[in-house]
């Protein structure tokens, strides 16, 4: 059968059919095995995982961007100690906080060695000049269509005693810190869902 | 210029789409509020739902991300876990998609602990009613936990935007078939 346009859409010769017009527009994706040591004092500051997306100029202002990142995490065997993932993201020289999960996201209070493989997912939508950002929901940059933005990971820690990414696990193999973003079509969702109104 | 050719459309930088592996639709939802401890068999977290468009095909999949945060109050044992519901318009039934359980996370010592719950599945209709096009399907993010001492949507330090969260993508059925 050839591909034929119907009222609904296009079917293709191998029987699959597109009914809307939403795709996946890119995808990105960066990893690396270093072990960082913290930089950043105590609860106070980020500090930077090396790893940075920058994503291709947003097909258009409707876009809106699933971001994951995961990295483990070795304590120096203190009384205490506590992690969280950061996204941050930086469009046209402006950048702010997409979403911080906090210091002591995974934390414990009790003494002994510990190591946390920390996740993180989050969905960029949270337009600081929309409806929705208020009440802590986020204070992202609206993407502008032909415009690139960029995506960095960090993290935040209870006490000056967490090692990120870290690459001395037993029988650890690939990558210890990984980070990827998916930049989808606004067309996906309902008109008013994260899309310019 | 694109061209329709017999078997899909070629694009002027040589690729072609001859099916129609995509994304169908998604939908997302997140809640900020703190919940008290939700016991052993589950409950909803806040108002977290997803209400999907039209099943595309009976072929189509469901591809869910859910994530909320946890505080003990510091007993000797705690346990939690963060799990997916649906609801589905062809017979008006609801389903677990998956509940890791109660205790899938777990510590049986004494102290201050915090964690980040992830649940994060493909809902292939097998144990959910099945997947029927032109239904409706709800999903829900609910929240588990071992010894009645767990707060979900913990407050916790330097902490900005969303918690808990649900994001649901549908999946046309080609990409798996």
């Amino acid at each position: 059968m050839a591909l034929t346009l119907g009222p609904n859409g296009i079917t293709m010769a191998n029987g699959s059919e597109i009914t809307t017009g939403g795709q996946p527009r890119s995808l990105r994706w960066t990893s690396t095995s270093d072990n960082v040591a913290q930089t950043a004092g105590n609860q106070s500051g980020d500090t930077y995982l090396n790893m940075e997306i920058t994503m291709p100029a947003a097909v258009d202002n409707d876009s809106v961007y699933l971001l994951y990142g995961h990295s483990n995490f070795d304590d120096n065997s203190g009384n205490t100690r506590g992690v969280g993932l950061s996204f941050w993201i930086e469009q046209q020289g402006q950048s702010v906080w997409v979403g911080r999960q906090g210091y002591h996201a995974h934390y414990e209070s009790k003494p002994g060695d510990r190591y946390y493989n920390q996740h993180y997912w989050l969905m960029d939508n949270k337009w600081a000049d929309g409806s929705e950002a208020g009440g802590n929901y986020g204070n992202s940059i609206r993407p502008i269509a032909n415009v690139t933005r960029k995506y960095r990971m960090y993290y935040l820690a209870n006490n000056g005693n967490m090692v990120g990414n870290c690459n001395y696990i037993t029988a650890q193999a690939g990558p210890s810190g990984f980070f990827m973003c998916l930049e989808l079509d606004g067309n996906l969702m309902p008109t008013d869902y994260g899309k310019p109104t | 210029m694109a061209t329709l050719q017999s078997t899909g459309i070629s694009f002027p930088d040589g690729s072609a789409l001859t099916g129609a592996e995509h994304v169908v639709s998604c939908r997302y939802a997140y809640y900020n509020s703190t919940q008290g401890d939700p016991g052993n068999s589950g409950t909803w977290i806040g108002n977290l739902e997803v209400t999907m468009p039209a099943t595309k095909s009976n072929n189509s999949r469901y591809l869910i991300f859910g994530e909320s945060n946890t505080d003990d109050n510091n007993q000797s044992t705690c346990g939690a876990a963060v799990c997916t519901w649906v609801w589905s318009s062809q017979n008006n039934n609801s389903y677990w998609v998956h509940r890791p359980g109660a205790h899938s996370h777990y510590y049986n010592d004494g102290n201050d602990k915090y964690f980040v719950l992830h649940d994060m599945m493909i809902d292939d209709g097998n144990i959910t009613g099945g997947i029927t096009a032109g239904e409706t399907r709800k999903y829900r993010l609910y929240s588990q936990s071992h010894n009645g001492n767990m707060t979900f949507q913990a407050n916790v330090g330097g902490q900005e935007g969303v918690r808990a969260k649900l994001i649901v993508l549908e999946l046309d059925g080609s990409l798996i078939t």
